[in-house]
């Protein structure tokens, strides 16, 4: 049995003309010869009336102040991938063709009862394979599965696969369905080298591997979600990326190219905030960093693009935690050579009035001079990271001289770096993104080089 | 209509995605761990401009590069170290020149959405007195520079801590 798994997003179902799209892939799989899988994402993006976020902004609209339980929230969301299965089943039925909506429990698909980041521990994939002997097109809701627990309320619960959860989906179809290719449809014709939006003559890249597409999509670009480059990876599944609105032939995602050395594209994340903290005291620093690591940790905050040096550290944070880190680390009193010695946090250059009380109750306690010590914190409010995949090169010689006076002699200034095996990433203003990205794009040469 | 339920297939399960959190220890040969200060830090970006070109122009590649308030620091197969001394001494560059050290990386699928694995393993290198001299990351791996004499120790503890077999650790040599 020859079977495709095809996945289509929110944007390509969002219309009935973007539905008939969708439908008419779907059709072609059948016409040569395969058996299709069909994924499905919600319908559209945050306002459409069935998209996830819209019904999370429902659910939380009974009272921003109370969150929901995290049990109940996955049966909100999933709610959005079953109407669109549902109504891509019934967009095959009108064209003529056997389909039928199935939910993640009904294909099968087991998770842990990690609600809302659940991930997918085994598929029992005679559902499908039922459907398919029989001539049916299975439509399967993405994003979902459903627990195997114990307990009453978790036994059979919904649950939700995070975020890029339907390629997942996909990707996991594909394994347990031992089939032939998983076909991810979007609204690009795959795995460009750069933002269209901000280089539109960006190419495609014909082949990628799947590390390449897992850094590329972990650097922000968001054509596949890394989860299912990596499953693909694992078992070897062929896997693309495809446009739902033409016919060009997509990326293929290879275990590994034949071009060892190649630069491959210029992702950029998305909203970061930077911080750099001044801390010239040798004999406390190790200390005053390990509390900032273990503070970061309790709030729940991930860091990037850290980085030391003999007289501080600095690190960069989803933008969408300011908040928590400016109320965590502003005004903060540390302790520290045995309650002798009193480090007072100051975001910025003039103190807070939380700083100025805190800094008044210590000097009142007799903590003055050198017993109490400001470490003043650099703010860098609005930044990113724009990034140059580039496999085999990253550590060759003259490579980051390029990238840093790329940026650097057009006025850009960088505040830290980060590299591995595969990328060179800078952390750059925000508002620098779209220059940064077209003149690393250009100097690199990527429109010539990328097929 | 729906497709007819009496078609019977044995049981297939499949189970795949992978495990979540810590899930392997690598790490490097020993490299240098070069600090290069500028006399002058007006002017810095075109300073380590100058610093990066030095060493592109005598063909030395270099990693874990960050910029410091004072210049740049990197890492560097050891091999290249004299050679690389060289060539910035003779510019007039400053150097610390730390010799014999290791990166342990610190891998896991998910590191970006995993809390806490920097503050654990710095609480870790604290309580042995351990210097992190310098940390990078990336969406799959945190990487600590530490002195070479110290990995073992730091490695054992680090492996215990998240539960990893010991064919979970990896020596480059």
């Amino acid at each position: 049995m020859r079977i495709r798994v095809l996945k289509f997003g929110g944007t390509s179902v969002d219309s009935q003309e973007h539905r008939y799209l969708a439908a008419r892939k779907v059709i072609q799989c059948l016409e040569a010869g395969a058996m299709p899988v069909v994924v499905v994402s919600a319908i559209g993006r945050r306002g459409a009336p069935y998209a996830t976020d819209t019904l999370v902004d429902f659910l939380q609209s009974i009272d921003p102040t109370i969150p929901p339980h995290p049990r109940e929230k996955d049966l909100m969301m999933a709610c959005g991938e079953i109407i669109s299965t549902v109504i891509m089943a019934q967009t095959l039925r009108t064209l003529g063709y056997h389909s039928v909506a199935l939910t993640g429990n009904q294909a099968g698909i087991i998770t842990d009862s990690e609600f809302g980041n659940a991930r997918i521990l085994e598929i029992n994939p005679t559902p499908i394979l039922r459907c398919l002997e029989q001539g049916w097109i299975p439509i399967v809701a993405g994003f979902q599965g459903v627990t195997r627990g114990d307990s009453i309320f978790h036994r059979g619960s919904i649950t939700t696969l995070g975020r890029g959860g339907s390629d997942t989906t996909a990707a996991a179809l594909g394994v347990a369905l031992q089939a032939e290719a998983v076909e991810i449809y979007t609204d690009v014709d795959g795995v460009k080298t750069a933002d269209p939006d901000f280089v539109p003559n960006a190419p495609t890249l014909s082949e990628v591997s799947y590390e390449e597409v897992a850094e590329i999509a972990h650097q922000g670009a968001r054509v596949l979600h890394p989860r299912a480059a990596e499953i693909a990876m694992d078992y070897g599944i062929p896997l693309w990326v495809k446009s739902t609105f033409s016919d060009e032939p997509g990326t293929r995602i290879v275990a590994s190219t034949d071009d060892i050395h190649r630069i491959t594209g210029v992702p950029h994340t998305g909203k970061l905030a930077y911080l750099s903290f001044y801390i010239p005291y040798p004999e406390h620093k190790a200390q005053i960093e390990l509390e900032l690591y273990r503070l970061m940790a309790r709030v729940g905050v991930n860091l990037q693009g850290v980085g030391v040096d003999e007289e501080g550290v600095g690190f960069g944070f989803p933008r969408e935690h300011w908040n928590t880190v400016r109320t965590t680390l502003d005004g903060l009193v540390l302790p520290l050579g045995d309650s002798t010695t009193f480090y007072l946090l100051q975001f910025g250059d003039t103190p807070s009035e939380l700083c100025k009380i805190q800094r008044n109750m210590l000097e009142k306690a007799g903590f003055t001079g050198e017993r109490l010590r400001t470490i003043p914190i650099t703010i860098v409010e609005g930044c990113t990271m724009v990034s140059l995949i580039a496999q085999g090169y990253s550590r060759q010689p003259g490579v980051f001289a390029t990238l840093y006076q790329t940026l650097t002699s057009a006025g850009i200034p960088v505040w830290q770096t980060a590299d591995s095996e595969l990328s060179l990433s800078c952390i750059i203003p925000e508002s620098e993104v779209e220059k940064a990205v077209r003149l690393i794009h250009d100097r690199f040469a990527l429109s010539a080089s990328a097929r | 209509m729906l497709p007819e339920e009496s078609v019977v297939l044995p049981e297939e399960r499949v189970s795949f995605e992978r495990e979540r959190g810590v899930s392997a220890i690598i790490v490097s040969p020993e490299v240098t761990y070069l600090f290069v200060r500028v006399p002058d830090t007006s002017d810095i970006a075109l300073k380590r401009q100058q610093i990066l070109d030095t060493l592109h122009q005598a063909n030395i590649s270099i990693f874990l590069i960050k910029l410091q308030r004072q210049g740049l620091s990197f890492a560097l197969h050891a091999t290249d170290t004299e050679r690389t001394c060289a060539e910035l001494e003779a510019r007039g560059y400053h150097l610390t020149v730390r010799p014999r050290r290791r990166m342990v990386s610190i891998f896991a699928q998910n590191m970006r959405e995993l809390h806490g694995v920097l503050a654990r393993t710095a609480e870790m290198l604290y309580e042995l007195g351990v210097a992190i001299e310098q940390i990078s990351d990336a969406h799959n791996r945190l990487t600590l520079l530490i002195e070479a004499g110290q990995t073992p120790e730091v490695v054992n503890r680090l492996r215990k801590a998240f539960h990893l077999r010991e064919d979970a650790v990896r020596w480059n040599p």
